[in-house]
């Protein structure tokens, strides 16, 4: 009896954080209807290794919006990546680990400084990343002057590996999840929900701001890395500038999500779902045969609606618990 | 006291002004022939054109929030223009009303949205900047028409000795929506809805009201924007508007005026204007590759930003 009383008063409290499932369920149902191949194994499976660098990227924005923060040097750190992979990766097992670490400590590094000098300077968010994404996607332009280079096959294969029916991706996705699981328990983790919550009553509680601030922003840095390492894979080749898309779109993907841009409130479990929410809606409306000159009207109109749902649920429940006006 | 602090606030400004007109000094060194009448004017004219969007810019940051729709409410400004006229002077008498009339009904869209829905401002904006994109493409199916009238190019090219008209006009402008900002009530409720919206809301001010007029006033800004650039560049294509975007919102950082809404001046946006098109004029000019630009590009606004806020972050601690 209790428990049923529970799940009701979940529902009326939660109901907005189940709302981006609700909207996957839907596209895919409504694919699905329109077109019965877009159930199968294998669309899945391409879809999830499609849609699998723009889930790295937000899953390292989530970090860095958690905190209350932006980043928007993961663009460019996508380029940067991808152009040194495709640039200098050989076939050799011991050239695509080193090219592999080296990006990723690349990714940490920015990181780090986008941290630390936010935190130090107390300068915006917003114009730091905005900053070192022009650094960034410069440096890119000179590892590699146009899209090109040459990926080595073996590392493609490896990427892309299928076992059976489930794709590399797939099984990654869930070690990110379990990884996260435990993450959230961490000190760590705490801390940058707490820094999002109010960044000065974590001050006040000894927590250590500035530790969790970079550890946020590098995070995503390296989320952004494997982001790039991973598109290296999945379409062949080094861009230049191709990264610059991914900055807006792993934002929506969080915010559809249910991750709240100022801070303390959101998660993984959320960002994934909205990505594959955006992933899924560009499909869509292939499908659903929109003429090309309108879709982007379409996913516009779309990703409001999505986030206007969740800023009421926010507005609600801020109301229920006090907070706010 | 008063007098010191006057001279703090306006001293940072100064700052970014000596910046740029330091940057300019030093490329006409370097190139001889840059600082001729003929270059200077075409500087200023870019200037004004960034100019016009960074003061919409400025309105929307001012309240806390930010707009990232200006590229296609720029491109929307120039297109109308040149679809309501065809080119006939004569035909500007009301294609200019509707342009800026369109262009203050994009920006209440965001400002509703924002306002009035409780959707974050950077969200909301991005996705109308997608939905303007779709508007504009959808309704001419890639292949917008019209032409530019030859008043609105003699007014965004043409000028006299180092000083485009265009730049005349923005210097207008500029005492206008200054004034506006610094000495009359909406301005003053402008920058307290941007300190504390609590505050501001419990002293009587009708908050959502005024940030809608504030993304209101700055889309009207930009589709003004776009419609002379168009003129400027005597073309028009799909995506022009596309530098503006992160342009305006650098400018006014530049210019010391606080991300997080609040606190700042326009003037402070102007020399943010200067700097950063006098910068792009030196990189192209040292024929830097395109990487290298970037680079630079990134360095010097985060130094020029960092510059113009040290005002503030010793007032903070």
């Amino acid at each position: 009896m209790k428990k049923r009383k529970d799940f009701k008063s979940f529902l009326s409290d939660q109901w907005v954080a189940l709302v981006p499932y609700v909207m996957l369920l839907l596209i895919i149902t409504l694919m699905g209807i329109l077109n019965p191949n877009t159930l199968s194994l294998s669309y899945l499976a391409n879809k999830c290794d499609s849609s699998f660098s723009l889930i790295l990227v937000a899953l390292g924005q989530t970090f860095v919006l958690l905190t209350g923060g932006f980043d928007l040097s993961v663009g460019g750190v996508i380029c940067i990546t991808n152009c040194l992979a495709a640039a200098h990766m050989q076939d050799q097992p011991g050239s695509i680990l080193f090219w592999s670490i080296l990006c990723i400590l690349i990714g940490v590094g920015i990181g780090c400084f986008n941290g630390y000098v936010i935190e130090k300077t107390k300068l915006q968010p917003f114009i730091v990343t905005l900053a070192t994404q022009s650094v960034c996607m410069g440096a890119a332009l000179m590892i590699l002057k146009v899209d090109g280079g040459a990926v080595p096959l073996s590392y493609i294969t490896a990427m892309l590996t299928r076992f059976g029916p489930i794709p590399l991706s797939a099984v990654l996705l869930l070690l990110l999840i379990l990884l996260w699981l435990y993450f959230k328990q961490t000190k760590i983790g705490m801390n940058i929900y707490a820094i999002g919550s109010s960044k000065k009553s974590a001050n006040l509680n000894g927590i250590p701001v500035l530790k969790t601030m970079v550890t946020a922003y590098a995070l995503s840095g390296a989320f952004a890395a494997l982001s790039g390492l991973f598109r290296t894979a999945a379409v062949a080749s080094g861009s230049p500038t191709a990264g610059g898309d991914f900055v807006m779109t792993s934002i929506s993907a969080a915010v559809i999500g249910g991750t709240a841009l100022t801070g303390g409130v959101g998660g993984m479990f959320g960002t994934i779902i909205g990505a594959f929410v955006l992933r899924y809606i560009s499909d869509l409306l292939v499908f659903m045969q929109v003429s090309s000159y309108w879709s982007s009207l379409v996913q516009g109109v779309l990703l409001i609606l999505a986030v206007a749902l969740s800023a009421y649920g926010t507005v609600r429940r801020k109301r229920k618990e006090g907070i706010g006006s | 006291m008063n007098m010191k602090e006057t001279w703090k606030k306006s001293g940072s400004i100064l700052m970014t002004f000596l910046v740029a007109f330091l940057l300019l000094g030093f490329v006409s060194i370097v190139k001889p022939g840059y600082g001729s009448a003929a270059n200077i004017k075409v500087l200023s004219i870019s200037i004004a054109v960034l100019g016009l969007t960074a003061l919409g810019q400025t309105l929307p940051i001012l309240t806390g929030g930010m707009d990232l729709s200006i590229p296609w409410m720029f491109c929307i400004g120039g297109y109308l223009c040149a679809a309501l006229t065809g080119g006939d002077n004569g035909k500007l008498l009301y294609a200019v009303p509707v342009v800026l009339f369109v262009g203050l009904l994009m920006g209440a869209f965001n400002g509703f949205g924002i306002a009035y829905v409780g959707i974050a401002p950077v969200i909301m904006t991005m996705a109308s900047n997608i939905i303007f994109q779709g508007l504009l493409v959808g309704i001419t199916e890639g292949t917008p028409g019209g032409s530019i009238p030859s008043g609105i190019k003699a007014l965004a090219s043409g000028g006299s000795g180092f000083v485009g008209w265009l730049f005349l006009f923005w210097l207008a402008v500029s005492v206008v929506a200054w004034l506006l900002l610094a000495k009359t009530s909406y301005g003053r409720k402008i920058y307290a809805v941007g300190n504390s919206e609590t505050c501001a809301l419990y002293s009587g001010i009708r908050v959502k009201l005024l940030k809608l007029s504030a993304y209101a006033l700055c889309g009207m800004m930009a589709a003004l924007a776009g419609m002379l650039y168009s003129g400027k560049v005597s073309q028009l294509y799909l995506g022009m508007g596309d530098t503006y975007q992160m342009a305006s919102v650098s400018a006014v950082a530049i210019g010391g005026v606080s991300l997080v809404g609040g606190s700042g001046s326009y003037i402070g946006t102007m020399a943010g204007c200067f700097v950063i098109i006098i910068l792009e004029g030196l990189l192209a000019a040292m024929n830097f590759s395109q990487g290298v630009q970037k680079i630079i590009y990134g360095i010097v606004l985060f130094l020029a930003v960092m510059i113009s806020s040290r005002r503030k972050g010793a007032g903070n601690e």
